[in-house]
């Protein structure tokens, strides 16, 4: 079944150009995009329920214009109509920012120079999410709870959820005219189990285009993330130090994403920010290394026709057997840095700024099976189920956070659990020392990612196994 | 628009209503060095609405977004589709807070007239890069027993980033720094502290592999830490049997300094402060834990009914009494001062916390050095019964308390 754009903003489009015909009366690049995005989190708990609009919804549009120096944005979600007197409002604002910037030091923009492209695209969802009523998405989360619920009396919660979101946006310029409406779904579950006063939890997700059918998925969640949950009662702290390791998926794509993703974003080259820079067409990893990012690198929750800022998604190939060969920017950085722009401007909502963003950010797959990288280890973890990590694209310091690790002695997984572990050290000795890539290749899209601590994105990540070592905490 | 959302939900088949609206603007500034990128601003209008249906013993909930562009047609389509959501809802019943009998005013001020001077301290220190935020919001809320209160909120966010040069090459800090006023000295000492942390982090040593070594926490660190207790007091914590915590227990039997925690509405140059709650509930300071005893609750309204407590409200602004010992006094053994993690992380649930050590100090008993990398990983259960804290009081925006706390006998990483 075909996504329809919002009527909201097929209805809207006329006074969006009128108001672009404007503008370009005074201003050499006008552009304006307009998001309206919808969906609904559906969660049931042991003691609650709820059932609200996502936290994603957002409708509204950001206006783009060259300012004389560089560009200037303005967010809004009212459109009065006296048109002209909205003009004169948003060059009020604009020239409150233009009094500052003509009194202190700036840096100044060319103007963009778009080419001529009227594009659309119109995601599939495979099962209609208006196959099952509210009452009936509510009922499936509540009969996986009721029934898990019972299976431990070491469980205190289980929290099922189901989220869908229906984002339409539509980017206009003088030259540029696109479209694009995509459902994205995602269920979690989530199990708190508490021994005397030791309390830990175990989660698992799953995400992607499309529907109901991620609601289907979460049912069979529960009874893994259950033992998962019991297994880490029995979890002792790990003895810090160097390991071989081996990341599953979920942490080879944390590892893709904080460890290298952050730093190959171009607009931290604008700023001198990202070490990469330096290490372009020069070896970054072992020569088992792929890596990718892009809306059309992969097809998950990140895969769009347009980025935030009219540019075609691409697919960029970031490492090629272990060489460094490009990083990913928005349109402003590519501008400055006098690259082409691949795709990757990305907005936390149509009221903030756009950067330079990950979409769906992979290692690919090599040869190597599972087992023979369990056997090839004499002493070290199967790391699994990522939690988090933090970016550090000046200084290429890692960290990444596993909620689990499997100790692996003589080739063989001893059945002993470690939890959490805190994966740190540089991150070309750990893309270095990657000496066995996986057969297999799983993604994630279920996170988000900030840029720093703030402006929070729709990601997916993922990979294969990788064997490396790294020093765990 | 709150008048049509509110004819419309008078008109519905509800058993209670809630709007929460923000009037949003911004100034947006965005610095490469000391020279402005980009500038931006917004003006918005977000309004949150929930309805409420009582049926059987439940009282289901479905919070809404509603847009300033939706005709009255939309606005009732989207009320009647949360109220059937809402029968599907199985949240015990509760009452909805009602109004109190005191007013707070609050002052609107002309906030957009910082930017010259933030810009000003900004251009005046060698940073890599900034962003400023200026924002201010309007906030109007009401319910349907008559809560009908509104307030304005200031806050500056500035995001700023250094370059330091030394023996390490070129290395970056990083400082997220909030405040609701401009305070000329305190915003250039914050940033001439985040300038001289690269600089020391240029020069730094690798972090060595320790063990049975006193740590000492500084920075953003401290805050995260005392989150967990704050966590640990929330009503909606407790009801769901995350905590177990009750009033009167003693959650630090200690040979170092008990804790004592105290909630506040308002502190002076917070972006936190605020006289009401997402409820509309009147805030009042509240003592959570006093000399490591629990005194009460926090949290919404929703769950101190099934506690049988009053509400309380959500309050953000942390107050943690000092302890008895300076700093001096903590440094007097060798120890590891860590300032500076990536992403220091304390696990509201299982209590472990720690992170990748960015910046610290480590004092061999004759020499201090800088050291980076590595990482600290703990657990609460096995620090806080010798937890101390300084007698030296740091503010970070929405929390005032010990400078620095001492972990006893602890674990590196290092290399």
């Amino acid at each position: 079944m075909k996504v329809n754009l919002s009527s909201y903003l097929a209805q809207t489009k006329d006074v969006l150009k009128a108001l672009i015909t404007e503008l370009d009366k005074d201003f050499s690049y006008v552009s304006v995009l307009g998001v309206d995005t919808k969906g609904k989190t559906h969660q049931v708990t042991h003691t609650g329920a709820s059932l609200n609009d996502s936290s994603w919804n957002e409708r509204g549009f950001v206006i783009r214009v060259h300012n004389t120096i560089n560009y200037f944005e303005y967010s809004f979600n009212m459109i009065p109509d006296d048109l002209a007197a909205f003009v004169s409002t948003i060059k009020e604002e604009l020239n409150k920012g233009l009094r500052l910037l003509s009194e202190r030091k700036h840096n100044s923009y060319e103007v963009l120079q778009d080419t001529s492209v009227t594009d659309s695209f119109f995601g599939e969802v495979k099962v209609d999410l208006n196959e099952l009523s509210s009452e009936e998405k509510m009922n499936t989360l509540e009969a996986i709870v009721k029934s898990n619920m019972s299976s431990s009396d070491k469980l205190i919660d289980i929290r099922a959820s189901f989220e869908h979101v229906t984002v339409s946006k539509v980017f206009l310029s003088k030259d540029k005219d696109l479209e694009q409406a995509y459902t994205w779904s995602q269920g979690t579950c989530v199990a708190i189990v508490r021994d005397d006063n030791d309390t830990k939890f175990y989660y698992d997700a799953t995400a992607g285009l499309g529907g109901l059918e991620y609601l289907d998925k979460v049912k069979s969640l529960a009874p893994e993330v259950i033992e998962g949950a019991i297994l880490l009662l029995e979890a002792e702290l790990i003895k810090p130090g160097m390991y071989d390791i081996i990341c599953a998926p979920d942490v080879s794509g944390l590892v893709a994403h904080e460890a290298f993703g952050h730093g190959v974003e171009m607009d931290m080259f604008v700023k001198n920010r990202a070490k990469s820079m330096e290490y372009l067409n020069k070896p970054v990893a072992s020569k088992h290394v792929n890596m990718h990012d892009g809306a059309k690198a992969a097809t998950c929750v990140s895969s769009y026709l347009f980025d935030d800022e009219g540019t075609l998604g691409t697919d960029t190939r970031i490492i090629k057997s272990g060489i460094l060969e490009n990083g990913i920017s928005d349109v402003l950085s590519a501008l400055k840095l006098n690259t082409t722009p691949t795709g990757n401007g990305k907005r936390e909502s149509f009221e903030r700024k756009a950067y330079a963003r990950m979409t769906n950010t992979i290692f690919k797959s090599g040869t190597d099976k599972l087992e023979d990288m369990i056997k090839a280890i004499k002493s070290g973890y199967l790391l699994e189920a990522a939690l988090g990590g933090m970016e550090d694209p000046k200084n290429w310091g890692i960290q990444c956070e596993a909620l689990i690790g499997r100790e692996i002695i003589d080739g063989k997984l001893t059945g002993k659990i470690v939890s959490p572990v805190l994966l740190t050290g540089y991150v070309p000795d750990l893309l270095s020392n990657i000496d066995m890539v996986s057969e297999d290749f799983k993604l994630f899209g279920s996170g988000a990612c900030g840029k720093g601590h703030k402006e929070w994105v729709k990601t997916a990540d993922g990979g294969p196994y990788l064997k490396t070592k790294g020093r765990l905490g | 628009m709150l008048k049509r959302i509110q004819t419309i939900l008078d008109g519905a088949s509800l058993d209670g209503w809630h709007i929460h609206s923000s009037e949003l603007s911004s100034q947006e500034l965005f610095f490469v060095q000391d020279a402005i990128d980009m500038t931006r601003s917004k003006n918005v209008h977000k309004v949150n609405v929930t309805v409420y249906k009582n049926f059987n013993t439940f009282k289901g909930s479905s919070t809404i977004k509603l847009e300033p562009t939706m005709t009255d047609e939309e606005i009732k389509s989207a009320v009647d589709e949360a109220a059937y959501a809402a029968t599907f809802v199985k949240n015990d019943y509760y009452t909805l807070p009602k109004p109190s009998d005191k007013t707070i005013k609050t002052t609107n001020i002309d906030t957009m007239k910082w930017a010259p001077d933030f810009t000003g301290v900004i251009q005046k220190h060698d940073l890599n890069s900034s962003e400023l935020f200026i924002n201010n919001a309007n906030v109007h809320i009401l319910n349907s027993e008559g809560i009908d209160v509104t307030y304005h909120k200031d806050d500056v966010y500035v995001e700023a980033i250094s370059s330091g040069k030394g023996i390490n090459g070129e290395v970056e800090s990083y400082k997220e720094i909030k405040c609701a006023s401009f305070d000329n000295d305190s915003f250039d000492h914050t940033l001439t502290h985040v300038i001289q942390s690269s600089i020391d982090k240029a020069d730094a040593s690798k972090t060595p592999s320790l063990e049975n070594i006193n740590v000492i926490l500084s920075g953003v660190a401290v805050e995260r830490f005392f989150n967990y207790y704050v966590s640990r007091t929330s009503v909606k914590a407790i009801y769901q049997n995350i905590s177990t915590y009750k009033i009167g227990d003693k959650i630090n039997e200690t040979k170092g300094d008990p804790v004592t925690i105290t909630l506040h509405p308002t502190m002076e140059g917070s972006t936190e402060s605020v006289p009401y709650d997402e409820d509309g509930v009147l805030l009042k300071t509240t003592k959570v834990i006093e000399d490591g005893v629990v005194k009460s609750f926090w949290g919404p309204s929703r769950f101190s009914y099934y506690l049988n407590e009053s509400p309380v409200g959500i309050m953000r602004n942390i107050a943690v009494d000092a302890g008895k010992s300076t700093i001096e006094e903590m440094k007097k053994e060798p120890y590891i001062e860590l300032v500076e993690f990536s992403d220091f992380a304390m696990d509201a649930l299982t209590g472990h916390f720690g992170g990748e050590v960015r910046l610290g100090y480590y004092y061999d008993g004759q020499t201090t050095t800088p050291i980076t990398t590595g990482a600290f990983t703990s657990q609460l259960s096995a620090v806080e019964n010798d937890l101390l804290l300084s007698k030296e009081i740091t503010q970070q925006n929405c929390f005032v308390g010990p400078t620095s706390l001492l972990l006893k006998n602890q674990k590196i990483s290092g290399e």
